[in-house]
Parts: C-alpha cells; structure tokens; sequence
C-alpha cells in the first residue's frame, strides 16, 4: 500500500468514507459516484468522491438526496456565499452583452475591474494581471520577479501550496505534489514556516519568553548565503492556520529589502475579506510588493485570479507575463466586480472580523472542556481547531479529526481536515453569529460523541 | 528593446503573433481609434501590467458575435483568430442560454470533494466522441494547466521526467508548458527552467534544413533524430506535440505512426495538445483521428464554448492508477458552469455539422489561396486542413526569405477593411475563423487577402 498523504485535506480511500457511504448515500447517489469513477481519473482529494450535489446557495450546498449543509469548506471560493443572486445578475448581464474578449484588444468591465482592484489596495499597489487560476498567477509573479531582479531563486515554505503547475509546487513544500515528479524547478529554496504550536526550533519548548523568532532570522540567514534570491513567497497566514505575528513579516520584509529580493505573498484561500481586511498582509503592517489573489474574487463561479503589483514593476512589456487566453474575460470581470462590490456594501470584511473573533472566544472556552482540542487558533473566518491525543507529547489525533468531520457531516456541517488532524473552518462571510453558533454546536456535539467512542 | 521597430530581427518576438508595438501598430491607433477607444486604452494601459500580445492592446471590443468582433463604433471584423475559442462562434445563442440556465439551477459550483450531474455527464461524452480508447478525464480551468496535467501524468506513470517537444510550438504559459514550447518569447531573460525538456524540429516540408521536398526523405530524417535522443537519454517520459503544428504544418501519418511505435519501443507516452485543434477545427472532431491516438489528449480554449476558461486531458484507462497523488489540483476541477458550456458546445458542433463544415469550406478556402499563390509570387506556400489554414509570405521563392514587413502590412490593411487575423512567425498570415463560417464569408476573406497582398505586391505598403 503506497504512503497516503494528508496534508493539503481529508483522504478520499478511508474505511470511514467507505462506511460514511454505505450509511448515507441512496442508490442514485451510488451510482452517480459509480459513473463519476468511471470517466474521471482517480487522484487524491477528488475522485473518488464523497457524495453527489444538486445546488449551492449562501452558506449551504445540498446534496443529490436534498441534505443540506453548512460549507466550512467551500474550496475558499465563497466569500459572498454560493450562488450569490447579485453576481449571477451580474454574470447574465454580462453575457447578453460581450462574453468573451480576445487579447489582443481590451474592454470596459475588465478596466473596471482592474481599476477596482488598485483603488481597494494600498496606495503602493499601480498595476493588474488577469488569468483564470490561482496556480496561473503563482507563475506570472514568478516570472516577473525574474524579469524584474534579473535572479531566478526562490525562498518558500515548507507546508505551503501554491497551486498544483510545477513552478507551484516547487515552491510549494507537499510531498503529495512532489514525490516522485522528477526534478523541480531550480532555485527553489525553502525554509520551515513558523509555527508557534509546533514549532521545529523548539523555540516554545525552551521555556523563558518563548517564540524568539528564529524562522524569520533563518530567512534572513537564507537569503544572505544564497546572495542572488529573485523572492521570497508565502502565504501571509498558513492553511493549518497558523497566524504569524506582525514582527516576523516585519522582520522578513526587511531582511528582502536589505538583499534586494521581491517578497510575494500568496492570498488565493483568504483574499477579499475572509481575515478581516480586503488583504490578509493589512493585518501585519506590511507591504509585499506583489500578491496573488484568486477564487473567491470570481465570485464562486467563474475561474478567475489576479496579480497585484506595486509601482515600479511594469517591467515585461516585451514578454509574455501571462499569455492566458480568458486574460480579460469581460464574463469573469463582471463577476469579480459584482463580488467586490458585495463585499463592500454588506461590510462582509467587518462580519468576518466579528464573528471570527466571537467564534474563536467560543472555541476557546470548548477547548477548555475538550482534552482532545490541543488547540484553537485563527484570523477572521479562517479558523482550525487542532485535535491532538494527548495535550503534552501533541501527538496528531488523525483517526479522531476523521471521525470527528464524520459525525459532523451527518449532522449537516462539512469542513476540511489538514495535516490529519486539523479541522478547518472557513465558513462564507456572510455568515451570521447564530449560524456561526449552531455550527459550533454541531461541531462539539460531534466531539463529544468521538471522545466517548474513542476512550471505550 | 531596440528591435522593436526592427522587423529583421524580429522573427522571435513575434513567433507567437504580431508584436503589439511597433511603427505600423501605432499608425493604426492614429487612423482607426475613436475618442472614447482611446481613453479606455490609456485606462487599460494605466491599470494593467503591460506585455508583449496584449497590453498595450490593439483596440476595445464591445461585442463578440457569430464570426465576427465589434469595436466600440460598431464595426465589425471576421474574426479569423479569436484565441481559438470560437470554434460554435462568439457568443452562441444555445450556449449562452445553457449558461443562464445552469446558473438558475445553483448548481454554479461544485466543492472538489463532491461530483455532479453535468462533469459526469461531460466526462461521458468525451470518452464517447474522443478516438480510440481514451475515455478517462480530468479537468481543470486552463490549457496551460491541462499540458501540465498531461506531463504529470506521464512521469507518474513511466517514472521518468524527460520529455521532448518541438521548436516554435506554444503550449501554455506556466513554467512546466512554456519550458516545453519552443518559443523564445516565454523563455529569454527567465532563467532557468524546468529541467529535463528537450526540444527538435516540427516536419517541415516547406522549409527544412536539408533541401528536401519529398515527404519521406523528411519524415525519416526527423524520425532518425527523434530515435537518436530517445537512445541516447534515456528516461524520456513523454513527448508532447500538437498533431498539426501551428502554423500549420499538416504532417503525414506515417511520421506520427513513426513517433509512436518510438515511443512505445523506449517506453514514452504520446501527449497530443489539440487545444487549439480539438472540437472540429481541422475537418475531424479531433485533429488525432487524421493520424493516431495518442495517450494523452489535451483539450482547452473552445472546450469552455467561447467564453468560459475550460480545459481538460482524456487518457487511456490503463492510466487510471494515480489516486495517491495530485495531478491536477485545481479549484474548478468539476465546475458544472463550465461542464454545461462544454456539453451545448459539442452538442452545437455535432447538430449544426460544423465538423463537415469546417471540412467542406477549408477545402474550397485551400483551393482559392492556391489560385493566389499562382497570381502572387509573395506568396511561398499554402497550408492546412480544415478551417486551420496559413500563407506562407516570402520575399524570395528560392531563398524563402520571410517577408515580414509585408505581413505586417497586409494584417493592417486586412483590418481596416473588417477581417483580423494573427500572423506567426513574423511572415505567416494564419486563418483559423468560427467554424460556422460559410462558403460565402470564406470568399469575402480570400478576397480582402487578395486585394491587401497586390497592394502590398505593388509596394503600397501600411
């Protein structure tokens, strides 16, 4: 039997999946899966896959047998919720008018958009590039760093994902991309990210002040023994999530000027509000000089992702940055304008800081009452709740977070597990406090139930 | 920087289409643009990150219908490039309406845990239309991504990473799909890039290094180099082509067999990028069916019905053997929008016989630019098949000097007069129009070429 992964989400060959079916899922579903297995390729983290769906609105997706449930997941893309009415409007209107533009001419809704995007970032942001992934966009601030410092390496984190292209995970730090590939892109350094619960310096274990800091310095020391590094890259808070302080982008960000690389900050998963700010770097006083965004910004329907970048780096007009035929589509402009504005108008960033905020406080108090939560952590609406076996040693209780997504699933709430044994909540933004509880509820009733059956 | 007014020697930076900066472009936009095409212009040049073939952009486009575009005064052009999304036409009714429909239903997107009705019913039908006995499918948002899912796929399955590919072809923008192609434009000033790819030329009949014009002396000759480095590097995983390449050179079927049996000798797997050349456009339904099946198929661009990004690989069930890794990791892997605009694209292209259409009036479009080339000596050479058609400009027909200024010239002049299209290469006029075009609107193109390349002939140049 191969080595299965866990890092990037919950595995799709389980017994619990298997036995989750088997109790769930009626012959119709069965066989959609049956079909779905049939004509796709198999591969981790999709096909097989868990269940059939018929719809997705607000916070809600509702399966083929008309269960509905409330999507801590979502795959990041639903910022305003699922099929939110203002973008599909808007997405209508826009195929009644161009639907598609070619790239050798431009269009009015992609000149908004992009004008949209420089007005809401910080004033240092001038310029945009449009493609339909996030993984695209990766590659076009690759690229640019390139051009722009004349260097090719690359400094990233382990842990990290970027996307599933080979630039992406090279940079990326998953052996689930990255086994058995071949030779990676070259230069592509990487360094541990920080981690204050499980930190790899044992900077927490020494006792004293605890976190001193030492990831940061080690990227500081990278890019002094490597002398020519293009950029460092990573994501601003990491997936599991982990939220750095302030000090250690503070400390990075000097230490790239002070070697003269790029310092490019991945914000695919949580762009456009989900931690409480348009961009997750404002929540650090820090400024990269290009970021990615993608998902979310088309609206939860359409492909669509954008780099970002500071003045100064218009620098490529004689390459191709990003030769992607769908660079202005007027449809996906339309929608990520519409999404914006949502945003805006239902102060969506605001919801995600007040009932993140409330919904930590919450998770805070069930860790008390719960051994198995080894620990609570988050930003806004992106939230984990680390399951360990016991609170000392910290080991992972992979089979228990299984269980526990399980249970939880049957009562009507999906999330995603990383690492094995973290349970990520990333609800959409426009969720309420008294959803935001009755998921809390669920989740811990689900707990309870798992450590009853697991301490049997 | 200096070359960017200097057509000799710009060969490179326009091997993928016509450079957006030089003298005859700027001619245009004093001639051309109205007062409010200008101002959205200094917007987007303002807010977008410039490049070469797009920013700064040639005009602005305010509807895309049937085979045509439209500026912002209403005039419209016979769109003979179209980014290759317009094999059902810009804008297709029965399109749009599944679109609108499926976004009624809520089903707009689909978590990459679960499935639906309309990826599978897609998945279907490609196991059913695509040749041989590929019938297994991965999506995801775009041709660059698919090529690299392709690439994946290969080196999971054979253990190898090399791969080989041809010169001058493009097959995406990502690192993996550019360090494939074959084009300086994605290349220089980069750096390093990914390690292993090895590249050879496309068959050419026309203009090939020995002198040759018999079509065995050539496909041997490239076939003996294909087998030199297959045995002298060994390890090579896959080797990726598109069947015709883009400019277009239509190869013979005993080169691709050849290939093939290569392959399967030193254990390789054939990636075939019809990206551009699936769904119709080469007078087939697929552009494999003139030749072999290959392993992988790589679709894209008219895969998402002209206006949604939708790409995807179909492969052999034997391959079916990866579920412990991620080859394709991508958001939209089993986006319902995109797999509703698929299924009403094929279903236009079959109900509609636009692959016989393509067939029919790229046949008759071949005969009437060979009549050209009898009455214009600038033109060296006719190729394709199907609505997949190039002239091949020359200022000498020995020397097959390209004659690039000229091209570039007649594309303005083409312009103005309602009919775009890209050149390659520099010199090569390329004609790839919706596949709904009619016998008619064929004729008015081959006459607008006819006009604009005497003109140029007679030294009226743009």
């Amino acid at each position: 039997m191969v080595k299965l992964h866990r890092s990037e989400g919950d595995i799709n060959l389980s017994p619990l999946r298997k036995k989750w079916q088997q109790e769930n899922l009626d012959d119709a579903t069965k066989s959609l899966l049956e079909e779905d297995s049939r004509y796709f390729l198999k591969q981790s983290l999709s096909t097989p896959c868990l269940n059939g769906m018929k719809t997705c609105e607000g916070i809600y997706i509702e399966d083929l047998q008309g269960r509905r449930y409330m999507d801590f997941h979502g795959n990041n893309v639903h910022q305003v919720g699922f099929a939110n009415p203002e973008v599909i409007e808007a997405v209508k209107n826009q195929l009644d008018e161009l639907s598609f533009c070619t790239r050798r001419y431009t269009n009015q809704v992609a000149v908004d958009l992009a004008k949209k995007l420089i007005q809401i970032a910080p004033d240092s942001f001038e310029k945009v590039l449009l493609c339909p992934g996030g993984t695209g966009a990766i590659g076009m601030a690759l690229k640019l760093a390139r051009i722009a410092t004349g260097r090719h390496k690359t400094i990233s984190m382990w842990d990290s994902f970027h996307g599933a292209s080979l630039d992406a995970i090279s940079i990326g730090g998953e052996a689930i991309f990255r086994q058995d590939m071949g030779p990676m892109m070259p230069g592509t350094e990487h360094a541990p990210p920080p981690d204050e619960y499980r930190c790899i310096f044992g900077c927490t274990d020494k006792g004293g002040c605890g976190c001193d800091m030492t990831c940061a310095r080690y990227v500081e020391y990278m890019l002094e023994k490597e002398g020519d590094v293009a950029a460092v890259i990573a994501e601003p808070i990491r997936s599991t999530p982990y939220i750095p302080k302030p000090e250690y982008w503070q400390i990075i960000r000097k230490a790239c000027d002070k070697h003269g690389a790029l310092l490019i900050f991945d914000e695919v998963p949580h762009c456009l509000g989900r931690t409480g700010k348009m961009f997750t770097f404002e929540n650090f006083n820090v400024e990269p000089d290009m970021v990615v965004i993608g998902k979310g910004l088309g609206g939860g329907i359409f492909p669509l992702a954008a780099l970002v970048v500071r003045k100064g780096l218009d620098l490529a007009e004689t390459r191709a940055l990003g030769h992607y035929t769908h660079e202005k589509s007027p449809v996906g402009c339309a929608a990520a304008l519409a999404t914006i504005n949502y945003i805006e108008k239902n102060k969506l960033a605001e919801n995600a800081r007040n009932v993140g905020n409330y919904a930590l406080s919450q998770l805070k108090k069930m860790q008390k009452r719960h051994p198995l939560i080894g620990d609570v952590r988050g930003l806004g609406l992106f939230l984990g709740v680390e399951l360990v076996k016991d609170p000392i040693t910290k080991e992972r209780a992979v089979n228990e977070a299984e269980a526990v997504m399980y249970a939880a699933l049957s009562r009507g709430l999906s999330f995603k597990i990383t690492m094995g044994n973290i349970l990520t909540l990333t609800p959409p933004l426009i969720i309420t406090q008294e959803q935001m509880d009755q998921a809390l509820n669920i989740l811990e009733e689900s707990i309870l139930e798992i450590e009853a059956e697991f301490t049997q | 920087m200096n070359s960017q007014n200097n057509f000799k020697s710009s060969r490179f930076a326009s091997e993928q289409g016509d450079v957006n900066t030089t003298q005859n472009r700027e001619k245009y936009w004093k001639k051309n643009l109205s007062e409010t095409a200008k101002s959205i212009c200094t917007r987007d040049n303002k807010y977008f990150l410039h490049q070469n073939l797009s920013t700064p952009v040639m005009n602005v486009l305010s509807k895309a219908h049937g085979i045509y575009i439209e500026d912002m005064e209403g005039k419209k052009y016979m769109d003979m490039h179209g980014n290759g999304v317009h094999n059902a036409g810009f804008n297709n009714p029965q399109i749009i309406q599944a679109i609108k429909d499926q976004l009624d239903t809520q089903m707009t997107f689909c978590p990459r845990r679960y499935t639906n009705s309309k990826a599978v019913d897609l998945a279907q039908k490609l196991a059913e239309i695509t040749p041989g006995d590929l019938c297994k499918s991965l999506f995801c948002p775009g041709g660059s991504e698919a090529i690299e899912m392709a690439i994946t796929l290969a080196k999971q399955v054979t253990g190898h990473f090399k791969t080989i590919s041809f010169w001058d072809s493009f097959h995406g923008a990502g690192f993996a799909a550019a360090s494939v192609g074959g084009e300086e434009l994605f290349k220089g000033g980069m750096g390093p890039m990914m390690p292993g790819t090895m590249h050879m030329e496309f068959p050419n009949y026309y203009r090939n290094p020995w002198g040759f014009s018999n079509q065995e002396e050539v496909d041997n000759e490239y076939l003996r180099q294909i087998k030199t480095i297959l045995e002298r590097e060994p390890g090579v995983a896959a080797i990726i082509g598109e069947p015709i390449s883009a400019t277009p050179v239509v190869p013979s079927k005993n080169y691709w067999e050849g290939v093939k049996d290569l392959c399967e000798k030193y254990g390789a797997l054939v990636i075939f990028d019809e990206i551009i050349e699936g769904f119709g456009r080469t007078g087939k339904m697929f552009a494999s069916e003139h030749f072999i099946t290959p392993d992988v198929l790589v679709l894209g661009k008219s895969m998402g019905g002209g206006l949604l990004p939708f790409a995807g690989i179909v492969t052999r069930q034997r391959y079916d053997n990866l579920e412990h890794r991620s080859i394709g990791h991508y958001t939209h892997e089993k986006n319902a929008l995109c797999s509703a605009a698929a299924l009403a694209e094929i279903e236009y292209i079959e109900k509609n016989n636009l692959v016989e259409n393509a067939a029919r009036v790229g046949a008759h479009a071949l005969s009437r630019l060979n009549e050209l080339k009898e009455k214009h000596p600038i033109i060296g050479n006719i190729a394709g098949v199907g609505l997949h058609l190039g002239i091949d400009l020359v200022k000498d027909p020995i020397t097959k000097e390209r004659a690039v200024e000229e091209a570039d010239g007649i594309m303005y002049k083409a312009m103005e007069r309602g009919l775009a299209f890209k050149t390659i290469e520099g010199n090569i006029i390329t004609l790839r129009p919706a596949l709904t075009i009619t016998m008619e609107e064929m004729d008015q193109v081959v006459d607008i070429l006819d006009e604009t390349i005497g003109e140029v002939e007679n030294s009226q140049f743009y």
